[in-house]
């Protein structure tokens, strides 16, 4: 008797997983996600899916990936709408990028779609958002010589993003964490698509500003560069620029580095201090007769410095215009409590009349292979 | 059944693992962000100072549960009715703990799954556990406790790469009513709820050895809780007060190299563990009480008439975590405190005052 | 659909605990009896609509009540 009904309740343990079943053929795996505007004024939602029979069997009769497009008044209504026109369930934990359009960013916001992202079990939090210029479906389209699935293409771009630092990386948590701590202007990486003589070209470079909600501006890379300075997020790069005295021009990489700003509060005025260290090596010299003269070296650390600098100064101008999206108010804020309360009210008035202090120190620790040459 | 010794590292791990059972998912003190862990440390203060009281309580009758102690304080009728009161009490933390599990399951893994369904399996599975006795939930808390800590460091230590130090900042908090005020709530769930463990110190052994036990297992419990509140600071910062589930977020977020990504199942895991083990020990000490207080021989028939009650109780408790949370802080610390600390404290002075004036 | 299942899950349960209950005093058989038809007549209540109100729901209003705080009943 008992080890009957012992034998039933492990069944019923067991067979309950199968009700709901899902099984993986009848998915559709999302891989990335663009957002347009249509003309009206809708949402139309870009969803891109894997085709995985054609990646097996390696023809090329038909796409390895296929867009399903649908168009709402609301997102959320348009990302579950896209189910109408695909045979299985989208299924999104597997979504790396969700691209925006400048339009869709300008009209309808960004900041409901990460809520949804951040809300429901489906969606990564860790997925990129990134900003186009164009048509966001365009730039999920394109072709890449390097691989058959475009958004995984589009990641790998952005993911190998760190060897130039000229874009910045920003993933769905980050941007609700800013929401969050107050920061008002968040960085989106920008994505771009240009169609030349020799085909599409995809181009990740600079980025964008969203205020809140809503779009507010494009970053250059000098611009992105700088901010990426001034956050913390540098990570390797080049310095061009020219040695003082015979105006040969050189490469330095840099290599690591480690870069903060700090708030001084001194006598009730504010003032950011901007400290990096920065170590790095030459990697190319046009005329590299110098390098041996040891009277030259402080001229190369000089130029080097200010070409760090000026990428800085440049996102700091910028953001004297558009408004702080350095994050410096937030500095401010957990490291002066009391001032950051008697100040808020006035602090965009009050930060663009701070002053920058930088302290740069660089080390050349490294000049290749070679030492001489030509 | 009450031949059964437990070792002190059984009674460390029940401890340890009752106090981390559903804190490991709602952090406690959540609502204050950074600051979550000076209510923590503030509320272990207040429970240690407990924990004194309920030692003295249980020396003066060794061997008694709180039930019979309860009898002998205030007399057989008013005795019996504090006794119910406190089976109630036990009952809603019974409910609570199910309704816990049960909506997380919902919001997070099976969210199309009918939640009786999940509620009965869980009390289902949790009767009988219970029908078994105590000494099996103990040396299954063992294993539970060691994977808790497994989980707990190697979440960790996956996530160290996104760690900011700046969420710490600054450091002094400016309101600290708001502190005081968490405090209580942090007092009242988990730690208060240890007062479970007055209903069944009896079986464990003798006062000396469990109580020190005891207080070992709610320092291990302590230490985990603030690693845990940490490292989910560390890793969310601002935005720790805003999520449901702090830890499970965290654990989402892991992601090294594209790889090992999605380890919050095991953040789950755990949580269907350590939901599992506090369950069974709230509904353990329940069905005691009821046994003492009605004078029964066992208590193994009651597990199922109760499991029925506590499930479909469960189910209809919280519809969302937002009733939840409001439960726990406008009503429930009101609520508990009432049996964690007013009456423990009634009884061990009425007690103490009739051993002095027999002893005249 | 999950109201079946539930009940066969306690139908079990209960099979288990028959054995044991034949062989129980006249005051056991009475709280398990108790016990059996509050939770029965408990779910019947809940499945006719009839209450919707649980332990804790209780507890959350008889705490309101003293605290001042009055719930919306759609809230629960």
């Amino acid at each position: 008797m008992s080890r009957t009904i012992r034998l039933l309740l492990l069944l019923i343990l067991i067979l309950t997983g199968c009700y709901d079943r899902v099984d993986l053929n009848e998915l559709e795996i999302v891989v990335g996600i663009g957002l347009d505007v249509t003309e009206d004024g809708k949402i139309k939602a870009t969803v891109q899916v894997l085709n995985p029979s054609s990646l097996t069997n390696g023809n090329s009769d038909s796409e390895p990936f296929a867009q399903i497009e649908s168009v709402a008044e609301s997102f959320t209504e348009a990302v579950r709408y896209a189910n109408l026109y695909s045979p299985n369930r989208l299924y999104y934990p597997h979504n790396r990028l969700i691209i925006f359009s400048e339009e869709f960013a300008k009209t309808h916001g960004t900041h409901h779609v990460i809520d949804w992202v951040m809300r429901t079990e489906e969606p990564r939090e860790d997925l990129f958002i990134l900003i186009t210029s164009g048509e966001a479906s365009d730039v999920l389209g394109t072709r890449f010589p390097t691989g058959p699935i475009p958004s995984f293409e589009i990641t790998q771009i952005v993911l190998t993003s760190y060897v130039n630092s000229v874009s910045t990386v920003t993933t769905a948590f980050n941007y609700a964490k800013n929401l969050a701590s107050n920061i008002p202007i968040t960085v989106f990486g920008r994505i771009e698509k240009t169609t030349e003589t020799n085909g599409e070209m995809i181009t990740y470079s600079g980025g964008a500003l969203i205020e809140k909600h809503h779009f507010l501006d494009y970053l250059t890379e000098t611009e992105t560069k700088g901010f990426n300075w001034l956050t913390g997020q540098y990570k390797t790069g080049l310095v061009v620029t020219r040695t003082k005295n015979t105006e040969d021009q050189f490469t330095f990489e840099i290599v690591r580095n480690n870069s903060k700003v700090s708030p001084v509060l001194k006598d009730g005025k504010l003032t950011f201090e901007v400290k990096t260290e920065v170590s790095g090596r030459i990697i190319k010299m046009k005329s590299s007769k110098s390098l041996l003269d040891p009277n030259a070296w402080p001229g190369y650390l000089q130029v080097i410095e200010e070409g760090i600098k000026s990428d800085m100064k440049a996102a700091i101008d910028k953001a004297h215009t558009t408004g702080d999206f350095l994050g410096l108010g937030d500095l401010v804020k957990r490291k002066f409590p009391n001032y950051w309360r008697d100040n808020e009210e006035a602090w965009e008035k009050i930060w663009p009349t701070a002053s920058f202090t930088f302290d740069i120190h660089i080390a050349i620790h490294g000049v290749g292979k070679i030492n001489r040459f030509m | 059944m009450a031949k059964a010794q437990f070792t002190n590292g059984q009674i460390i791990s029940m401890v340890a693992v009752f106090l981390l059972g559903t804190t490991i998912l709602i952090s406690p003190g959540q609502n204050l962000g950074k600051y979550a862990y000076l209510s923590i440390l503030l509320a272990f203060g207040l429970f240690l100072l407990m924990l004194g009281f309920y030692y003295l309580l249980a020396n003066l009758e060794p061997k008694k549960s709180i039930f019979a102690l309860n009898e002998m304080a205030f007399g057989k009728i008013l005795g019996t009715l504090i006794n119910i009161f406190y089976l109630i009490y036990f009952f809603v933390l019974t409910v609570l703990v199910v309704a816990n599990f049960v909506n997380f399951i919902n919001t997070t893994i099976l969210i199309r799954t009918p939640d009786m369904v999940t509620s009965s399996l869980l009390v289902a599975v949790v009767a009988y556990s219970v029908r078994a006795g105590l000494k099996p939930l103990a040396e299954l808390s063992v294993l539970v406790l060691i994977l808790t800590a497994v989980t707990v460091v190697s979440v960790t230590l996956m996530i160290t790469e996104i760690f900011n130090l700046a969420h710490f900042l600054p450091l002094i908090p400016s309101d600290w009513n708001a502190i005081l005020d968490n405090t209580f709530t942090v007092f009242a769930f988990p730690f208060g709820e240890l007062i479970i463990f007055l209903g069944f110190l009896g079986v464990l052994g003798k006062p000396d050895k469990v109580f020190k036990n005891v207080s070992k297992g709610s320092f291990l419990a302590l230490i985990m809780m603030l690693l845990v509140v940490f490292r989910n600071t560390l890793v969310l910062g601002d935005f720790l007060p805003m999520t449901t589930y702090p830890s499970f977020e965290t654990a989402r977020l892991i992601n090294i190299a594209q790889v090992i990504t999605r380890a919050e199942v095991f953040i789950a895991l755990n949580f269907i563990f350590n939901g599992f083990i506090k369950a069974s020990i709230t509904f353990y000490s329940l069905c005691r009480g009821l046994k003492e207080t009605f004078r029964l021989k066992s208590y193994k028939h009651l597990v199922l008439p109760i499991g029925a009650l506590v499930a479909l109780n469960a189910h209809l408790s919280f519809p969302t975590i937002i009733q939840n949370i409001y439960f726990n802080v406008e009503f429930y610390r009101y609520y508990a405190i009432i049996p964690q600390v007013i009456l423990v404290l009634l009884t061990y002075l009425v007690l103490l005052f009739k051993k002095r004036s027999a002893a005249k | 659909m999950n109201y079946l299942f539930v009940l066969v899950v306690f139908t079990l349960l209960f099979l288990m605990d028959f054995k044991e209950l034949q062989q129980a005093n006249l005051n056991e058989k009475i709280v398990y009896g108790i016990l059996l038809l509050a939770a029965l007549t408990y779910a019947m209540f809940f499945e006719a609509r009839f209450t919707t109100n649980s332990i804790v729901t209780v507890i959350a209003r008889i705490v309101g009540l003293i605290r001042g705080i009055s719930l919306p009943p759609q809230f629960y």
